[in-house]
């Protein structure tokens, strides 16, 4: 991974009308494609990125068609989540898209970063979800044990710096993020975590990236001792949650809801 | 899982189940009495009553993480010496982990089996879905073993809703003793 030395990076931008400047840039830019290429897999050798706390493994190939990776050639059956729980990092580099000049796109895992809850209720009405008070969207993820979220965070020369002083100089670099998914849990901190609001932004669905970020959240949840990792799964999505190895009903158990009202 | 709730969508509230019998009546039949909040539940002794019930036995030091960490409490104690219980025994309890606006999972739902049958696992229920319908929560669930789901259906929870399923991660790892493993039942 080459580590691209990002110099005087301006403090993050958010991608909103309120910085007019950098969004018809974004609207434009081929890097806000949304099938960008998956990073390829490079073998666990540290982290290399300079973010704080970052690992830039890639994934394990399975996540991606299943070619490539490091998967040994004898497996028994087929491994758990739990098998590999992965480094402690509250960043993970899931894609990334690059070009000669410097620009780049890439989209993380971050787990516990501050997630508005106005990003956050922008991408439920994308998704097509009825509008939730801003207050109890924020106060959810407050009070919820775990916020992961999937930011794609484009970064582009600065037009308005002066060129590099010396060839080897990386060129300055504007840089914004932008919530693309989001999952949260809550827990008792010991024993139960149930995952809620899991969602994609559906410019980038059909990627792997919600199976990547309900994985690597279960991950996270398991180095922190949670063992009973549960949720509720519409019928069209319990497939889904199947292959990752969850199980509807474990030993006849019924998820139930009082009174809802759907 | 997400809300599709006109409640979420305005902020309403739902009704709250009725409290069939008062506190009154279970302090008068059967001498004991509702009690909110973990102040005052001595963790060896929430041990032994999931002992009772079957429930795996916990580490007490996350027991204690696990009641501060709980949305809301409610068990039940004695208020008098008797030959079923010393006098301010647990001999239920309930709790719900939440986020406190939006959902909320009941969990550890027991009653000492010497208890059993005398509407304690209703009470239970009836009383902290009350607080948590009344704290605007719309989202209200809990993961029932078979032999309980008629139970639960008859307060008003409804299994399966729209074909929406309780799923857990299956851990393939032998718990320890204490860690609190499987499926928590209900």
């Amino acid at each position: 991974m080459a580590s691209m030395a990002l110099r005087s990076t301006a403090t993050s931008l958010q991608c909103r009308a309120s910085t007019p400047g950098l969004q018809p840039v974004l609207a434009s830019c081929p890097l806000a494609h949304p099938r960008l290429r998956a990073a390829p897999y490079q073998p666990a050798e540290g982290p290399t990125c300079s973010s704080r706390n970052v690992s830039c493994h890639g994934f394990l190939g399975g996540l991606f068609g299943g070619k490539g990776g490091s998967a040994p050639a004898k497996q028994p059956a087929k491994p758990s989540l739990e098998d590999n729980l992965g480094p402690d990092v509250d960043e993970l580099l899931l894609l990334e898209s690059g070009q000669p000049d410097g620009s780049k796109a890439e989209i993380i895992y971050r787990n516990g970063g501050p997630v508005a809850a106005a990003d956050l209720e922008q991408l439920c009405t994308k998704v097509g979800w009825p509008a939730r008070p801003l207050a109890k969207v924020e106060a959810a993820l407050r009070n919820s044990f775990m916020v992961s979220s999937l930011v794609l965070r484009v970064s582009l020369p600065d037009p308005t710096a002066p060129p590099p002083a010396s060839p080897e100089q990386a060129p300055a670099m504007l840089v914004s993020e932008q919530l693309i998914g989001l999952a949260r849990a809550t827990s008792d901190h010991a024993f139960n975590a149930t995952i809620w609001d899991v969602l994609v932004d559906p410019e980038y669905q059909g990627q792997g990236l919600g199976k990547a970020l309900v994985e690597q959240m279960v991950r996270s949840l398991l180095r922190k001792d949670i063992s009973n990792i549960t949720l509720f799964a519409d019928s069209k999505v319990v497939d889904f949650y199947k292959q990752m190895g969850f199980e509807a009903d474990p030993e006849g158990i019924k998820g139930m809801f009082w009174y809802p009202r759907f | 899982m997400y809300g599709t709730r006109v409640e979420e969508a305005q902020g309403g509230v739902l009704r709250p189940p009725p409290i069939s019998k008062p506190d009154a009546e279970f302090e008068a039949k059967l001498g004991v009495q509702f009690v909110e909040g973990r102040e005052g539940i001595v963790v060896t002794e929430l041990n032994e009553l999931f002992e009772k019930v079957g429930f795996p036995r916990r580490d007490p030091d996350r027991l204690k993480i696990a009641l501060e960490n709980t949305y809301h409490v409610i068990w039940v104690r004695s208020t008098r010496q008797s030959r079923l219980a010393r006098n301010g025994q647990m001999i239920g309890f309930a709790r719900a982990t939440s986020d406190g606006v939006l959902s909320a999972t009941v969990w550890d739902v027991a009653v000492n089996p010497a208890w059993q049958r005398s509407g304690l696992g209703r009470a239970l229920m009836e009383r902290l879905t009350k607080k948590l319908v009344e704290d605007g929560i719309p989202t209200i669930t809990l993961y029932a073993e078979p032999q309980v789901v008629g139970l639960y259906e008859k307060l008003g929870y409804v299994r399966d809703p729209e074909g929406i399923r309780g799923m857990a991660f299956q851990r393939r790892k032998k718990e320890k003793a204490g860690a609190g493993g499987a499926l928590l039942r209900v």
